[in-house]
């Protein structure tokens, strides 16, 4: 069985909720020029949640990296993050780190719940057009 | 013909047919073809819809078949010295499932989802590769033992997946229904629970599919599935979701930000109370146009009201978001409080992914005790904007340097920051700091127009509430003098970390 190492795992939850952060900064930059009741405040704040709950995963010591390592580069290189393929292209990038977690580690079980909300996530951004 | 004889009982059951695997150009692993279903899965749930609702309910049990062979296939895993009984019960479902199928009735004979085949066909794939090379497996060390719990879990996470995906399809079907029958004679009735659409037969199988999936979420998070019983939960009303969870939220907002919050909490209080502000609207305007609820004032006034409190709790939020790190970690109580809020709110406002028409969700079931509990979430809304305001004005804050920099340079040129004139415009933050990417202290500016901006925010959060409040207008009134003439609270002696402890 092909699993991550717990440490590995903990960089690529770390990555996932930094990539959800600025998707989450992202989509408020867009309903910031909308009226209050514009869907998109709704979607950035779940997108925002999801990423403060990846971090709470995170053990208390664990040092994030900056989010300049070369798998967002490769990210920006594809679509500018300011860009609706931008924001999905985050998205997606975020769901595929929390793929492949040891989800049998107690620990880490509650990353399924996050696997789950971001498919949701998904879906909605799509369906607003990103 | 001496060799021959000596091998040919061995060649012959080497050569048995009913033993061998077929060969075929896939030479993934177990655990390889377990992540690509559990992939395929997830790809399934982001692009799932209600047509495909009837397709995927016929291809469930038969998915889950596959998965209860391959969990077979692999070593129990024991607890107490019981195997534990979770895919069972999941099959168990499963079977019931499929004899309901059989009897007639939606969504009747037809094909499966390719998807849920696919799936389907990988554990089978995997379940003899388990049955032909399982027994090489050393489970008496640890890294087996490991890898075999893995499995498990990614057998069951797959399980998770997919049963929620075919609840998703068989919901966006029912809200299909209803949407599409809105207008004509016969419209189809929503759900008199909070799982409004799950209408007519859809209501069934998704009860049934949400056993299943809820004894596959225990197994995932350790807990003991409450179906061990055979009682499934019933799916109460519950109509007063959305006022418990903005009482639940307030109160929660009050507690972190009485206890040192970051400035990421209250960045979180800031856009949570922006969405609740957004939804307010929503919900306050199908009232007005689609119902007889009596609404506190004049429609257009207090809508007005909502937007402008809206509008500043939307202003604070993006400056409280550049003095957030990243990595700063919330409360985690806020962070609940905050996403029920959201989901009992886009229960009510949603369709599917999207806002509904005012007119849907007038017609939702619990709609005024929702118009009812927003009235209620003004009020305290403004308390909010107070303590917000508080903190605000506590010396120690931090924030990004390239961020504070633009903020400071835009605030002087607004005219947002009186004390600062574009004539005394320099650089507020040095090259060095923004280009280290360091955290700062915010600049003299940026503090002034926080202050003045917290200011503004009072005066419509408080303005919200007093006139969602008719029956004790005078209680607005005296929070605001009361506010007005307190002395401010003493300055902190250190600098405010922006790291939680």
């Amino acid at each position: 069985m092909t699993t991550l190492a717990v440490d590995e795992a903990w960089d690529r939850l770390a990555t996932a909720a930094q990539l959800l952060n600025r998707a989450a900064l992202t989509v408020w930059e867009r309903a910031d020029a909308e009226p209050i009741d514009s869907p998109l405040h709704g979607l950035g704040l779940g997108i925002y949640l999801a990423g403060a709950h990846t971090t709470a995963l995170l053990p208390p010591d664990h040092e994030a990296g900056a989010l300049d390592d070369p798998a967002i580069a490769r990210l920006e290189a594809k679509a500018d993050p300011g860009t609706a393929q931008g924001v999905l292209g985050m998205l997606l990038a975020a769901e595929e780190l929390t793929s492949s977690l040891p989800i049998h580690r107690p620990e880490l079980a509650p990353a399924t719940q996050t696997g789950l909300e971001l498919c949701d996530l998904i879906r909605e951004a799509r369906a607003l057009g990103y | 013909m001496a060799t021959k004889a000596r091998f040919e009982h061995v060649e012959a059951a080497l050569f048995d047919a009913d033993q061998l695997i077929h060969t075929t150009a896939d030479v993934r692993s177990v655990g390889e073809l377990l992540l690509d279903a559990d992939q395929n899965a997830r790809t399934l749930l982001m692009d799932v819809s209600g047509d495909d609702a009837a397709a995927l309910l016929r291809g469930w049990p038969h998915l889950i078949t596959a998965a209860a062979d391959l969990w077979e296939a692999l070593p129990a895993r024991m607890v107490d010295g019981s195997p534990q009984p979770h895919m069972d019960r999941i099959r168990a479902t499963a079977t019931s499932i499929g004899s309901s199928l059989s009897r007639g009735g939606w969504p009747g004979a037809g094909h499966h989802d390719p998807r849920l085949q696919q799936i389907a066909d990988t554990y089978d794939q995997a379940a003899d590769l388990v049955r032909r090379y399982g027994a090489e497996v050393p489970l008496g060390r640890r890294t087996a033992r490991d890898d075999l719990d893995a499995a498990l879990a990614r057998v069951m996470h797959g399980v998770y997946v997919s049963t929620h995906a075919v609840s998703v399809a068989l919901l966006e079907r029912g809200r299909d229904q209803v949407n599409d029958t809105r207008e004509t004679s016969h419209p189809v009735p929503l759900a008199q629970t909070h799982t409004a659409y799950a209408v007519g037969v859809m209501a069934g199988w998704v009860q049934r599919l949400g056993t299943a999936e809820r004894t596959a979420g225990d197994y995932l998070t350790g807990r003991i599935p409450a179906t061990l019983e055979g009682q499934a939960p019933i799916i109460a009303e519950d109509p007063g979701r959305l006022g418990r969870a903005l009482t639940a939220w307030e109160i929660q907002a009050h507690r972190t930000l009485a206890a040192e919050p970051t400035a990421a909490d209250i960045h979180l209080v800031a856009r949570t109370q922006t969405f609740i502000t957004g939804a307010t609207h929503v919900l306050l305007n199908a009232a007005a146009t689609h119902t007889g609820i009596t609404l506190p004032t004049d429609a257009e006034r207090l809508l007005s009201a909502v937007d402008a409190a809206g509008a500043t709790w939307k202003n604070i939020a993006g400056r409280w978001a550049e003095m957030t790190m990243p990595t700063t970690r919330h409360d985690i109580d806020l962070l609940r409080a905050s996403a029920e809020a959201r989901a009992a709110t886009l229960e009510l406002t949603n369709d599917k992914t999207t806002l509904a028409s005012s007119a849907a969700i007038a017609a939702r079931p619990g709609f005024e005790h929702a118009v009812a509990a927003v009235l209620r979430a003004l009020p305290a809304g403004a308390d909010l904007a107070h303590v917000v305001a508080e903190q605000a004005a506590q010396p120690g804050w931090t924030g990004r340097a390239r961020a504070l920099s633009i903020r400071a340079h835009n605030d002087v040129e607004a005219g947002r920051a009186p004390a600062h004139s574009l004539a005394d415009d320099r650089a507020w933050v040095s090259p060095a700091d923004i280009h280290a990417k360091r955290e700062i202290p915010l600049p003299a500016p940026v503090a002034e127009a926080l202050r003045g901006t917290c200011d503004r925010l009072v005066d419509a959060a408080v303005h919200a509430g007093r006139i969602s409040d008719t029956e004790r207008p005078e209680a607005a009134a005296t929070q605001r003098a009361t506010a007005r003439t307190e002395p401010p609270p003493p300055p902190r002696a250190e600098q405010r970390p922006t790291v939680r402890r």
